[in-house]
Order: C-alpha cells, then structure tokens, then sequence
C-alpha cells in the first residue's frame, strides 16, 4: 500500500488543510509550527503527496496568481475530510495501543 | 561579483530542482513541480532574508529545507502508479520483441538500426529520464515484493526462458503448447483486455494531469521501446555475424546452435508477441482517452502555471 491508513504524512497534510485552503509553503509552514519544530518536513518531498493526494481526489488545487507568479492552493475535497476523519481514528487507536504498552503497570511476579 | 554569486546560486537551485523532478514522465506535471519548488523556495528564502539573514546563508537554509533531491525522487516513484509505468514496459517488451523475434533475425538487423537512429533524433534528453523512471519503479516494485513471489517469478522465468526446449513436448493432455495456445489465446486475450482496461480506466482518469494524456507522451513511450528495441537488435546483429541461427518454422522451434534456450520459438513469436502488441496498443488507447477526459478541465491550470517563468 503506498498510502494506507497509517501514513502519517498523509495525516499530517490533510489535517493542516483542514480548516483553509493553503499552498505548499504554507503547509510546511503550519507543519512545523503546530509541531513546534519537531517535524521539520523535507520540503521537496511535499509536493509528490500533494500531486498524488489530488490525483486521488482527496485535493483539490486552485492556480491562484500573485504578481508575476502563480502558484497552486490547495483544498480538502469531502473525500478528503472523509479519510481525515479516518486517520484521526486509526491514529487514536495507535497512541492509546502505544500508551498501554510503554506506559503499563507492571506486574509483579 | 555579487551577480555571479547570485547567478551560481540560481544554477544550484535550477541543478536540484532537475534533479528531484526527473523521474516525472509528464513533461507538464515536470513544469508545473519545477514552478512549485522554485516558489517554496524563494519564498522561504525571501522570509529569511527579512528576518535579516544574508543571502548566502539564506539559499543555504532554504535549499536544505527542500532535502536531498534524491529523496524527492525516491519519494515520485513511490507513489507513481502502475499506470504510469505500464505503457513504457509494454511497450519495451513490444517493441524488443517484435523487432528481435517475429521480424526474424535479419529483419530485426535493418529494423532496429533504423529504430535507433529514429530514437536519436525523436528522443533526447527525455529517454533518459524516461528510463530513470522505468527502472527506478521497477526497483522500487521488486524491493517490496514478498520473497516467495519472487521465488515464482524466478520459476516461471526460468521455464519461459528454456521454452523452445519444452515447448515441442506435450504438456497437458497429450498436447503441445503450440495445439493449446490455439484455443486459449482467444478468451486469455479478451480477459486479460477487460483487466487491463478496467485497470488502466481507474489509474490514469484519476490521475490529475494525466501523464498519457499528452500525445508527447505516447511518442516519448515509443521512442523509448525503440531504443530499447535496438539494444535487442544488436543483440541480433552479434549472433547473426558470430552463429548460424535456425529460424522459427511452424512445429519446429528456431534455435541458436550454441545457445538453444536464447532461440525464439515459432509459439512465441507467432502467438505471445502479437498479444503483446495488442495489449499495448489496447493500454496505451486507454489511457490515452481517459487521460483527455479527465484532464479537460486541469489544462487550463496547468498552462496558466506554465506561464511562470521556470
């Protein structure tokens, strides 16, 4: 699967698109601040899940000019929230499966 | 001073972005990424050199920020589609086969010479990129294939491979492959078009600029198969000079003396090559109209992001 239920940078991008539209930079952008620097992405990789996630139709872009350049924003599509919406669940139950295991009770034996 | 300083420091920028987008097929995804990178980093270049860094060490910040372009490439081909890659390695084994097996060894000679001197003049510099990206996906695919498919794969090639060897013996029923291929060739070819175009229909009228939309694309596939032909016709010319080659006759398999599992069969080259070819054809038709319909509307994006200077 090169994009399952699970891919965190999948996640990561669709929920920083989530509330407004936004074009690379701005994701890379949002990325880092709302993970206060820990996840500072390798930016060039971006732009290949973006292209895929709209090729999939979980995007959608918008050519939008500023002076001589022009550059895409992107959007979620319903199928976009949709699969937000199931990442957020998977990963729920990644964190609380995580949190059993390396924050158990011990036992003793 | 200070321009050539700048200007070596475009050049830097202009060698990763090339680098990081060419495993990309389509010549306008190609352009339209090229812009993207270009903008990101100016744009964090221009908000570093507000925050009062120097335009050395803010290129440097910048273009680090982007990553090693080998890494965007990696990450390009995995998430390329079958689509995408299909038609090219269809249309190698087509185009290598046709010209190195049903033409015979002669024919395949002047044919493929003649396709590489075709492939000089059509191809340039997108052959390369285009056998990048063809043996870049193919690298990707085999490292995550399970080891027991491989294994298989390694089986049935091996079996194909001693074909003419096996292939004038009975195998199923008292009868040769060459009696069975006659009635399994039609209904194996009419499931095997369904799949194909019910696969190729859903990969490529998804895919946003539809890499086989664009007729250069089809050209650039073909030229493709034709060098790769032509490697396959040297491979001809070397044992027409050095080897008398038996050729191919109906219920005989064509054999090189020293070398008899190299031979092309009479089933191969008059039953799986004209498959091929028209599965080909059949794929590359496919993704051709899918691509068109679905990217009607993205055109006019992309031309309108096409117009920036890159």
């Amino acid at each position: 699967m090169k994009d399952g239920p699970g891919d965190r940078l999948v996640a990561i991008i669709l929920a920083a698109l989530e509330e407004e539209p936004a074009h690379g930079y701005l994701i890379a952008r949002r990325i880092e601040q709302w993970s206060r620097g820990v996840w500072a992405l390798r930016e060039g990789s971006l732009y290949p899940v973006l292209h895929d996630l709209e090729a999939q139709g979980l995007l959608v872009a918008d050519t939008e000019r500023q002076g001589q350049r022009s550059r895409r924003v992107y959007r979620l599509t319903p199928a976009g929230h949709a699969r937000l919406a199931r990442e957020r669940t998977h990963w729920q139950q990644q964190t609380q499966v995580l949190s059993q295991i390396l924050w158990r009770e011990r036992t003793t034996t | 001073m200070m321009a050539a300083t700048e200007e070596q420091r475009q050049l830097e920028l202009n060698a990763w972005v090339e680098e990081a987008t060419a495993v990309i097929v389509s010549n306008a995804e190609a352009r339209l990424v090229r812009a993207q990178l270009i903008n990101h980093y100016q744009e964090h270049r221009m908000t570093l050199e507000a925050d009062g860094w120097s335009a050395p060490d803010a290129h440097a910040a910048a273009l680090a920020r982007l990553g090693s372009p080998s890494e965007a490439q990696q990450t390009w081909v995995q998430r390329m589609g079958l689509a995408e890659a299909l038609p090219w390695t269809l249309g190698f084994l087509a185009l290598s086969l046709q010209l190195g097996g049903v033409a015979g060894w002669r024919m395949g000679v002047y044919l493929s010479w003649l396709a590489a001197g075709a492939a000089v003049v059509l191809g340039g510099r997108r052959l390369g990129r285009a056998l990048a990206t063809l043996v870049t996906y193919w690298q990707g695919q085999w490292s995550k294939l399970p080891s027991s498919l491989i294994l298989v794969g390694g089986i049935i090639g091996v079996a194909i491979g001693f074909e003419p060897v096996w292939a004038g013996q009975p195998i199923w029923d008292g009868q040769t492959l060459d009696v069975m291929m006659m009635w399994w060739k039609l209904p194996v070819m009419l499931v095997s078009l369904a799949v194909l175009a019910a696969v190729t229909w859903r990969g490529v009228y998804r895919a946003r600029t539809g890499a086989w939309a664009a007729s250069g694309q089809v050209s650039g596939g073909a030229a493709l198969g034709l060098v790769l032909g032509s490697a396959v016709g040297f491979g001809a010319t070397w044992e027409w000079l050095l080897h008398d080659v038996v050729p191919a006759q109906p219920g005989h398999v064509g054999y090189l003396p020293h070398w008899p599992w190299q031979a092309v069969s009479y089933t191969l080259g008059q039953h799986m090559v004209p498959a091929v070819v028209v599965l080909t054809i059949w794929v590359m038709g496919v993704a051709t109209i899918a691509g068109k319909t679905r990217t009607r509307r993205q055109t006019r994006d992309l031309a309108m992001a096409a117009d920036t200077p890159d």
